[in-house]
Formats: C-alpha cells, sequence, structure tokens
C-alpha cells in the first residue's frame, strides 16, 4: 500500500509511479520478482502488494486500483488459462502480465490469446525485461481500451445512422408502391381514352360517309338538275362534312400515333419529290387566296428512308398551317442539304407568334389567336400530327417566328451514312 | 302582321347563310353580322326585333356585344338570345352574366326548334310592354 513516503519520494524524484499486484504462490518465483521489483530504478517505481492465491488477487484487486497484475498461472486455486478470465472477468481494463516456466512458452501464447497483454520466463527476467514488458502491457492495454472504446462509439453512430435510413427506406418503398399504383391508373385511364377516341371517331364515320355521298350525289345533279341556290347550299354541306371528315380523320390520326400504333412504311424515298407533289396539290388552293406560293428545291439530296405519305402529311399540315395565318404575302418550302441532314422550311409572311406562344405551338388541341375574323375551324392537331411523325422519323422539327412578321417551321430528317470503304 | 326582324351573328360565313336561309323560308327578314362591332352598328340603325349572338367570336365575344348594347339606349331593350356549342361553365365575360335571363342554345341545333324559342321571346316581350 502506498505510503506517504513513497508519494513524496515519487514527487521529489519526479519518478513514474507503478502499482503492481504480484500473483504468485511459490515462495522462491516471489522473491525473485519482488527483488527485482524493489529495486531503484531511474524513471520509475514500482510499488508491490502480493498475493499468493487467487482469491486474494481477486480481493486486493477488489480493495486496491493497480496498474499491472503480474500472474502465475500455476495457483492453488486456479490453474492455466482459467485463471487468466477470472481476473480478467473481476477488471477487465487492468494489463495482466502471465508469468510462466521455461518450457512453458505455449502457454504463454495461449495467455496473450485468452487475454494477457505478455508473458514472462520466470527463470530469464532480467531487471530491464521486466521493467519494459510491465511499461509496455500498461501501454497496449490502454490502447488497446481506446481503440474499443473508439469503435463502440463508431457503432452507435452506425446504428443510428441505419436506424434513420432504414426509415427512409420504409417511406420511400411505401412511396413507391404508391407511384406504382399511380402509374397503373393513369395508363388505365390512357387506355380508356385511346378506345373511347377510336371508337367515337369511327361511329362518326358512318354517318359522315352517307351525308357527304348523299349530298354529293345531288351536287352532282346524279338526281337531276339543280338551280343556283340548291348548288350554293349544297356546296356550303360538303365543305362542311370535308371539315368534319378532316377533324375526325385528325383526332384519330393523333390517337393512332400517339399510341405507337401508326404503321410506318420505310423505303427510300426522294425528298424533293415528295415536296414537289405536296406543292402541286396545294398550289390552286393557296393562289385562289391571293398568296404567292414559291418553291425551292436544292438539286441532288440525297434519299432517306422514309414513309412518304407520313411526311407529305407531315408538310401538308405545316403548309395548311401557314395557310391559316397568313392574310397575304407568300408561303414558300424550300429543300437543302446541311451536313448530315436535309432540312424542309415552310416560310410565310403571316401574323406570327408570339415569343410566350412559341412552347405550345406543337402541343395538340392547342391554337393561337390570330386576332381578325376568322376561327381556324380546325382540330389544332396539325403541327403535333407533324411533330410525331417527324420524331418517328429519327428527325427534329422546330419553328422561328416574328410577331407580325411571320413564321418559318423546319423540319430535318437524318440522312443514313453509307458504310464506309473501310470494309472494302 | 309585320314580318319581324332579326339581326344573325356568327363569325362563320357558312353559318351565317344556312341561319338565314333557314329563318327567311319561314317568314322572318334577317340580317346578318360577322364581327362584334358589325352587329353593334347594324343594331344601332336597323332595330331588330330580336338579336341571335353566337358566344364564341374572335375578338368581341358574344357576351361582351351584349353587355356593350344593354349600354346604348337604342338597343338596350332589343331581346337577345346566344347561341354556343360549348359548355356553360367556359362562357364567363362581364356581359354574359349581365344578360342572363337570356335564352342560351346549344349547338348543334335545329333551326325549327330556335324558331320556337324566338316566338316565346318575342311574346314575352309583348306581354311586358303591355
Amino acid at each position: 500500500m502506498e505510503t506517504e513516503t513513497t508519494k513524496i519520494t515519487q514527487a521529489l524524484l519526479d519518478k513514474e509511479l507503478i502499482k503492481v499486484l504480484l500473483v504468485e504462490d511459490d515462495a522462491i518465483d516471489k522473491l525473485i520478482v519482488e527483488r527485482i521489483l524493489a529495486k531503484c530504478f531511474r524513471s520509475i517505481e514500482f510499488v508491490t502488494d502480493s498475493a499468493g492465491s487467487l482469491s486474494e488477487a481477486i480481493e486486493g484487486l477488489n480493495i486496491g486500483k493497480y496498474d499491472v497484475v503480474l500472474l502465475d498461472l500455476m495457483l492453488p486455486d486456479s490453474e492455466g488459462l482459467e485463471t487468466v478470465r477470472r481476473i480478467k472477468k473481476i477488471n477487465s481494463h487492468i494489463p495482466i502480465v502471465v508469468l510462466t516456466g521455461l518450457d512453458d512458452e505455449q502457454t504463454g501464447l495461449s495467455a496473450i490469446k485468452t487475454g494477457a497483454m505478455d508473458y514472462l520466463i520466470k527463470s530469464q527476467i532480467s531487471d530491464n525485461m521486466l521493467v519494459r514488458t510491465i511499461r509496455y502491457a500498461i501501454e497496449r492495454k490502454r490502447m488497446q481500451l481506446a481503440l474499443e472504446e473508439a469503435h463502440d462509439k463508431l457503432e452507435m453512430q452506425v446504428e443510428k445512422r441505419t436506424r434513420k435510413l432504414s426509415k427512409t427506406n420504409e417511406l420511400l418503398k411505401k412511396e413507391i408502391v404508391e407511384r406504382k399504383k399511380t402509374e397503373e391508373k393513369i395508363k388505365e385511364a390512357m387506355e380508356i381514352k385511346s378506345q373511347f377516341v377510336s371508337m367515337v371517331s369511327h361511329e362518326l364515320r358512318t354517318p359522315l360517309t352517307a351525308l357527304r355521298e348523299g349530298v354529293r350525289l345531288v351536287l352532282e345533279e346524279k338526281t337531276g338538275k339543280i338551280n343556283n341556290e340548291q348548288k350554293e347550299f349544297l356546296s356550303l354541306a360538303k365543305r362542311n362534312t370535308d371539315r368534319l371528315a378532316r377533324l375526325i380523320n385528325d383526332v384519330l390520326d393523333f390517337q393512332k400515333l400517339e399510341a405507337g400504333r401508326m404503321d410506318f412504311n420505310f423505303h427510300e424515298n426522294d425528298i424533293n419529290k415528295i415536296v414537289k407533289d405536296v406543292y402541286d396539290t396545294m398550289a390552286s388552293a393557296i393562289k385562289c387566296m391571293d398568296l404567292d406560293f414559291v418553291l425551292k428545291l436544292e438539286d441532288n439530296l440525297p434519299k432517306i428512308k422514309s414513309d412518304g405519305d407520313k411526311i407529305a402529311q407531315a408538310l401538308t399540315n405545316m403548309v395548311s398551317n401557314a395557310i391559316k395565318f397568313t392574310e397575304k404575302g407568300s408561303i414558300t418550302i424550300s429543300t437543302r442539304k446541311r451536313e448530315n441532314v436535309i432540312q424542309v422550311s415552310v416560310s410565310d409572311t403571316g401574323c406570327g407568334i408570339r415569343k410566350e406562344d412559341l412552347p405550345r405551338v406543337f402541343h395538340e388541341f392547342e391554337q393561337l389567336d390570330r386576332g381578325g375574323d376568322r376561327k381556324t375551324g380546325s382540330s389544332g392537331l396539325g403541327l403535333a400530327i407533324s411533330k410525331v411523325i417527324i420524331e418517328q422519323h429519327r428527325g427534329k422539327i422546330c419553328v422561328e417566328s416574328k410577331y407580325a412578321k411571320g413564321s418559318t417551321f423546319h423540319f430535318v430528317l437524318p440522312i443514313k451514312e453509307r458504310r464506309s470503304k473501310e470494309r472494302g | 302582321m309585320d314580318r319581324k326582324n332579326i339581326l344573325i351573328v356568327d363569325d362563320e360565313k357558312d353559318v351565317l347563310m344556312v341561319l338565314e336561309k333557314g329563318l327567311t323560308s319561314e317568314g322572318y327578314s334577317v340580317i346578318t353580322a360577322s364581327s362584334g362591332n358589325e352587329a353593334i352598328d347594324l343594331a344601332k340603325s336597323r332595330r331588330p326585333d330580336i338579336i341571335i349572338l353566337d358566344v364564341l367570336m374572335p375578338g368581341m365575344d358574344g357576351g361582351e356585344v351584349a353587355g356593350k348594347l344593354k349600354d346604348i339606349p337604342e338597343t338596350k331593350d332589343i331581346p337577345v338570345i346566344f347561341l354556343t356549342g360549348m359548355l356553360p361553365a367556359r362562357e364567363e365575360s362581364e356581359g354574359f352574366r349581365m344578360v342572363a335571363e337570356h335564352v342560351l342554345f346549344d349547338k348543334p341545333y335545329e333551326i325549327l326548334k330556335l324558331i320556337n324559342v324566338i316566338e316565346n321571346v318575342l311574346l314575352e316581350k309583348q306581354i311586358s310592354l303591355k
């Protein structure tokens, strides 16, 4: 037990004080170790208590505070590694150095595995060795404890985080389920809409056909001569049934395109030919409206894999659109090759499109106000249809416009690159 | 009995044509206008007995025209019948609400049915004048 003297001595000499519990029952072995420990070392002072049995040792550990335990494994009330374990059970923080016999190196190593910091062979203890071993044992134990503490802290943090993540995960899972349900509902709704539109449009076509043909027969005087007033009203009827037919077709086409059910027949086509055909078809109507209709084709354009009828449809819609919005001036269709695309443009000198309206131009059912006296009389689907057609050809469609000056719509179609001569 | 004068207003020329023919063949006298401004001018100068007004027109819509007519002494007492092809919820201009007591008629309509309504409105007006 520590005395006042020792305290003072230590303080005066500024030596490190280490309290040792020596657990050894063999008198001679005990003496040897005690003698070394009692020596006067330069920087260290040992204060030693002895215990002759495990129970004495345990008692000592419960009463006093020790920095290290020197433990002989062969005790009257305990043997072998069990001794180490039992000391550890009482106090897991104190470093243990095991004292072994000459041919007991194996035990020493096993003791370390069981939790001792080190072992010393009794017959080979030198001053140096003892001091060093004790010092290292204490240091190693300190580091071990620090490591365990850090580890525990880390474990706690990880657990906290994991719990948080689990919660978030659960919430996300729930949300995914909700969203999937909504997705399903939307898909269903779109299917129903599709079917409805198809059905209604088809139903409308039947009476429309009868109506159209009935009117045509009388108008073309197949049922007898008609006077001018009759002709006037029958023409009115024909105009409006045509309009109705176009509206229904537009809606059906758009449905099909949207649902990906439109059949495309791709062939190598000369775009200039398609453009010229559209031009010829629409030329008379446009000239009647007092507008100039100009065609500018660049020569020698490469052929493009495309569905000719659909491209014609897309272009026709664009020209119709130009007509609707142009009161005077001209409409020009032009083609040219640019890098690896062919560009087709429709320009007009119409009322143009406001900047804020530009994004809506290709949306379905959107109709932009033109002011003036004419309603558009159309479905608002023409350009939306054109867009889908062009995109199905892996092309792009866009518009430039200056309000009150005019607009130009462009679409480009990619030219397939020829597999090159590398193969040669 | 005098022929009754009806002013029809619609921006669609074809609609004006059939309405005009449909009404004149039933004995009415018809004048037509294809815009709000034209309608107001004709209403002032010709003082029709009734005005049939298309609701959805570019520029001034039917409701606005009716509102303006209410403000003009010469035209404020002329009854107005609205024609619309759209659901009521979408028509919300000032003038519309002002003349709410007048009849709305849905497109597509039959001219004979329209004539029924015209007769009823004219009758009401006669009664209220007495």
